[in-house]
């Protein structure tokens, strides 16, 4: 059981003490745009922010949950009201199957939320963690500069 | 949450013009909880009131223009592109169209396979035509309403922005005003006309992607998402041993662990392991981690995936084979000019989708409800009709969303294993494989050995001798098929299949199949002699399709080849290439292309004084014609792939965009399998597990990779596929340029080599040369593999020979086949009752071979009409079929 902060709501979530977040998001609180993709923190499917900072929710235990703070793709941004990151993501047209792009937008949001204006190698840095099968990589680098200049925009 | 459309019985929905399929309508049934599928929504509550639908477009009494989506959208882009056409021809934008995935039905079959099934890179090129005179069927109608209507002449009209609108005098009337009246009032078209290329507003643009912003926000529903009311969540324990069969397990602790837990859920077996069912997927998870079993069966424990090993130690390289292809005595050419002999071999790889393989399944009692992410849905009907013995039609079949496909979702072991669970528990099941499960249990793209012997003389390829040597996909995807869509198939259409199930697994001596050859046997080059042939060795890993199947191995062995032979002659090897397809423009013209994008001729530069250099490769398949020059740095004697220029010709491209996002993926897929990925077995299981020892290419690794089209302008020709076409040139074009950069020239993948991540020289300036291949973590391979139990397979390396069950089985065959009369396969039976007699690898055999590899169409009595066969017939033809090719274990 853990008490814990999910897009600003107060949720309770009863579950083993080893269960990670990520499932406690997926299962518990039916917040299915955070992915499984490994179970072991190599392929950042299940990014989230918790308490500012990237995080593989599949690494985080239930346990550990408590106080904290933490926002998913579904608290990022709407369809009618998206995040640079986002709008960013549809500009540049990175999406195909689309199943790894919560996590890598959730990352390159972390990115950006500390780095208005990030270089290849902060951009290497910062989003190497996540996986992407389509291979949208080089979508993904374009995007995360196209973020910053929406973002200086004041977009 | 169910709702059910019967077209059929609404005469106002008859289209019935040839056109489409035969002039029929089938009923189009939606069923099952649609939060499942884009945009559907609110929609399919008006959706009794849809007017006049052909199977794929449909417009609501509302005038919202739905389509079906035939083919499935795993990324590749088939609901914009699709969506994109229907547009165009109405005059609408692509976002206005309402897009919904096809349920299993025989009009929506893939007409390339006879089944639902979405691959070979036919979504664009196979839809092409007929989506577009279905749509021109639809906007004729609405035009001729719309005339009626206003009382003015039809030819005055025309269609766009949702309206009918009367040129001369600007009146218009709206879709939604005029729906219900055409239904009524206006005949379908007998012969529909699409609009003319050069009026297109739509296509050739880029549109943005239709199913990007839900995609962004998180909204879109995957087949690991989907949800359904008491649903639980099942994670399944199997035995390491491809084949192995459970034979004791101990669920004692499992129990235990979910008593613990929550309590509640159930554990039962299924034929392949044992499955643990809770309310949530970490419990059902740690308690299938907790069973513990004793398998038996299985592969040859000692093979360990090393195929040229393998060809060596049993002399395959000269051992008897069919033969592809025979021009000439290469054997004998191989005197003239400059020999070179070369072995090329590719591992068996996974496919790694990023979305875990995952399906649920609700057995009622009376009914199947399955919501899954699959690329052929009848498939998934058929295992579902298979294992319940319910009728197809009470077996639903909802499409999700799919989380990366690649060929991996054609094979349904996993749809098999959430039925059979629903299907014993009587529950709502969604079954998850965990990471481990997908990488040690995927049906393996298949290693392949290739030997070649070949000499160039004056600047031209005098002998060309292939050996090609591996499993046969045709076995593999024979036997798949059998308990897939056959199960879902009747009558008629049960025949024909079998059929084609036949001609791909010829017989078990003498096996050769498209899959297994394709690319080796028509080369794109001027050859002198030419010999390919082919011996098939059955190891029993299980294999499946591969992004580009066969297409990788014979693009990669072949013009790696192709490089040798140039180097052999001291000729570029880009200009060597040019000299030899001079009959072939559309090659040529990539070829070109490639030249002029990549600045050929000169010399590689870098940020630093590494040796770099460029390579080349080129290869035609699905229709398409792909060349990439890559460029490399050598640097500190480790690798960095800096830059890929990809020429693509795909014909008219519809969609440009997603063509270019096609190539970009296809090359970052291929450069994975190229620097990275190899499954190796120890005591008949797969070793690797996870990313951290199966890893992908990361974003630090990647290169610019820089696509240019060509003919995507071009009206004339017609447009054909992307989903696959750029993945086999990458590798060799990979290796051509270590070469030429003064590195050993490779023969195997992966490329045996550390890397260095890529260097962005606008951002750093810097050269970070000495940075290793970082991003694999660390070993937490977390096993839900247990007790492998004692490997008995049947023996590796062996063509099998006097399989007693296969043999009685297919007299079985011939008796039943010969007595029935004229059937629509009667012929190709013939065929390989024929085969049977001829020696293998005789000239008789190969004219028997290209009969059927040449038969592209399915065969049909003189009437056109298949003929039922004897139940008894089709029993034993599945039993020979089951029989022929060795089962492991």
């Amino acid at each position: 059981m853990a008490q814990f902060k999910v897009n600003g709501e107060g949720k309770t979530v009863d579950g083993p003490d080893d269960m990670p977040l990520l499932w406690a998001l997926r299962d518990n609180l039916g917040l299915t745009g955070t992915k499984y993709g490994c179970g072991t923190g190599l392929c950042g499917a299940c990014t989230v922010n918790m308490d500012g900072a990237a995080t593989k929710s599949c690494q985080v235990k239930l346990k550990d949950c408590g106080g904290a703070s933490v926002q998913t793709i579904e608290g990022l941004g709407t369809e009618n009201s998206m995040h640079v990151v986002q709008k960013a993501w549809l500009e540049e047209n990175v999406s195909q199957c689309g199943y790894c792009q919560p996590g890598q937008i959730m990352a390159a949001a972390v990115l950006l939320a500390g780095n208005k204006n990030p270089s290849d190698k902060d951009i290497d840095e910062a989003m190497s963690s996540n996986l992407c099968r389509c291979g949208t990589y080089p979508r993904i680098r374009k995007a995360v500069k196209r973020a910053a200049e929406l973002m200086s925009a004041g977009g | 949450m169910t709702e059910s459309i019967d077209l059929i019985n609404r005469r106002t929905f008859m289209i019935g013009t040839a056109a489409f399929a035969g002039g029929f309508v089938v009923a189009c049934k939606t069923g099952g909880n649609r939060s499942d599928v884009k945009g559907l929504g609110e929609t399919l509550q008006a959706i009794a009131a849809i007017k006049f639908p052909n199977a794929w477009v449909a417009v609501t009494k509302d005038g919202q223009i739905l389509y079906t989506l035939d083919r499935v959208e795993m990324g590749q882009g088939t609901m914009t592109s699709h969506a994109s056409i229907v547009a165009e021809e109405l005059g609408i934008e692509p976002n206005k169209v309402i897009v919904q995935f096809a349920p299993p039905a025989k009009i929506y079959f893939n007409p390339g396979y006879g089944a639902q099934a979405t691959g070979g890179t036919t979504s664009l090129s196979g839809s092409w035509q007929p989506l577009r005179l279905a749509a021109a069927a639809t906007r004729e109608m609405l035009t001729a309403g719309g005339a009626q209507k206003m009382g003015v002449n039809v030819k005055e009209c025309v269609c766009e922005k949702g309206k009918i609108v009367h040129k001369p005098t600007g009146k218009d009337v709206k879709f939604a005003d005029i729906a219900q009246f055409t239904a009524e009032n206006i005949k379908a078209p007998s012969a529909p006309l699409p609009k003319p290329m050069s009026s297109y507003k739509t296509l050739g643009k880029s549109v943005k992607r239709l199913d990007s912003p839900d995609k962004v926000v998180g909204k879109a529903v995957y087949g690991i998402d989907v949800k359904v009311e008491g649903m639980l969540i099942a994670c399944v324990a199997r035995p390491g041993a491809h084949g192995a069969k459970v034979t004791s397990f101990d669920d004692a602790k499992a129990k235990e662990y979910m008593q613990a837990n929550g309590g509640g859920g159930e554990i039962v077996q299924i034929a392949s392991g044992v499955a643990c069912i809770t309310k949530h997927f970490w419990t059902s998870k740690k308690a299938a981690d907790l069973v513990t079993m004793q398998a038996a069966g299985g592969i040859d424990p000692s093979f360990d995936g090393n195929l040229g090993k393998l060809v060596e130690a049993k002399g395959l390289a000269t051992a008897p084979a069919v033969s592809v292809t025979k021009k000439g005595d290469a054997a004998a050419a191989l005197s003239t000019g400059t020999k070179v002999e070369a072995t090329y071999e590719v591992p068996y790889a996974p496919h790694q989708t990023l979305e875990p393989q995952n399906c649920t399944a609700h057995y009622d009692g009376t009914k199947l409800t399955i919501w899954c992410p699959t690329q052929i849905p009848d498939g998934v009907q058929g295992i579902g009709t298979r294992i319940t013995g319910l009728a197809a039609a009470n077996v639903i079949v909802n499409q999700t969303l799919i989380g990366g496909g690649f060929g991996r979702r054609l094979s349904l072991d996993f749809v098999a294993e959430a039925v059979e669970i629903s299907f014993k528990i009587k529950k709502p099941v969604k079954l998850i494989w965990t990471r481990e499960d997908d990488v040690r249990h995927d049906v393996y793209r298949p290693a392949m050995v290739h030997v070649m012997k070949g000499a160039v003389s004056g600047g031209k390829i005098a002998a060309w001798n292939q050996r090609i040597i591996g499993q046969s996909m045709g076995v593999a995807i024979s036997k798949d098929s059998l308990t897939t869509v056959l199960p879902a198939l009747v009558d008629g259409d049960k025949i024909n299949f079998l059929g084609r199930v036949v001609q791909l697994t010829a017989s078990k001596q003498v096996i050769l199949d498209p899959f297994s050859v394709e690319g080796a046997k028509d080369s794109a080059y001027a050859m002198a002699t030419q010999n390919v042939d082919y011996h098939y060795v059955e190891t029993g890993v299980p294999i499946g399709y591969w992004r580009s199947v066969g297409h990788f191995h014979t693009g990669f062995a072949g013009e790696c080849f192709v490089n040798e032979l140039a180097a052999a002659a001291n000729k570029d090897p880009l200009a060597f290439r040019e000299g030899l397809t001079g009959g072939n423009d559309r090659m040529v013209g990539v070829l070109r292309k490639v030249r002029e994008m990549s600045s050929w001729a000169d010399a590689a530069t870098g940020p630093d004084e590494a040796k770099r250099a460029k390579g080349v490769a080129s290869h035609a398949c699905f229709g398409s014609f792909c060349a990439i020059v890559t460029q490399i740095a050598l640097v500190s004697g480790k690798l960095r792939v800096e830059k890929v220029w990809a020429a693509i010709d795909v014909g008219f491209a519809v969609n440009p965009d997603i063509v270019r996002q096609q190539v970009e993926g296809s090359v970052i897929f291929g450069l994975t399998s190229a620097l990275k990925q190899k499954i190796t077995f120890k005591d008949g299981a797969t070793v690797e597990s996870n990313f951290n020892n199966s890893d992908l290419l990361r974003l630090n690794y990647t290169p610019d990779i820089i696509v240019e089209l060509v003919n995507d302008k071009a009206q004339g020709i017609a447009p054909t596929g992307i989903g696959e076409v750029a993945v086999p040139s990458i590798a060799p074009s990979l290796i051509n340029a270590i070469s030429r950069a003064g590195g050993e020239t490779l023969r195997s993948l992966p490329i045996a080599m550390a890397l260095t991540p890529m260097v962005h020289v606008a951002s750093t300036g810097t050269n970070p040369g000495n940075g290793t291949d970082t991003g694999n973590g660390t070993d937490t391979g977390t096993g839900t593999d247990a007790g492998t139990g004692t490997g008995t397979g049947t023996g590796t390396g062996e063509t099998p020979v006097g399989n007693p069950v296969a043999d009685a089985a297919w007299k079985s065959v011939e008796q039943n086949c010969k007595t029935s009369g004229c059937h629509s396969n009667y012929k190709d039976l013939k065929w390989m009752v024929e085969k049977k007699k001829v020696k293998p690898g005789s000239v008789e055999e190969s004219k028997i071979i290209i009969r059927i590899k040449d038969d592209a169409d399915m065969p049909q009595n003189e009437d056109g009409e298949p003929i039922p066969m004897p139940a008894a017939a089709l029993k034993a033809l599945e039993d020979w079929i089951t029989a022929g090719a060795p089962t492991p274990g």
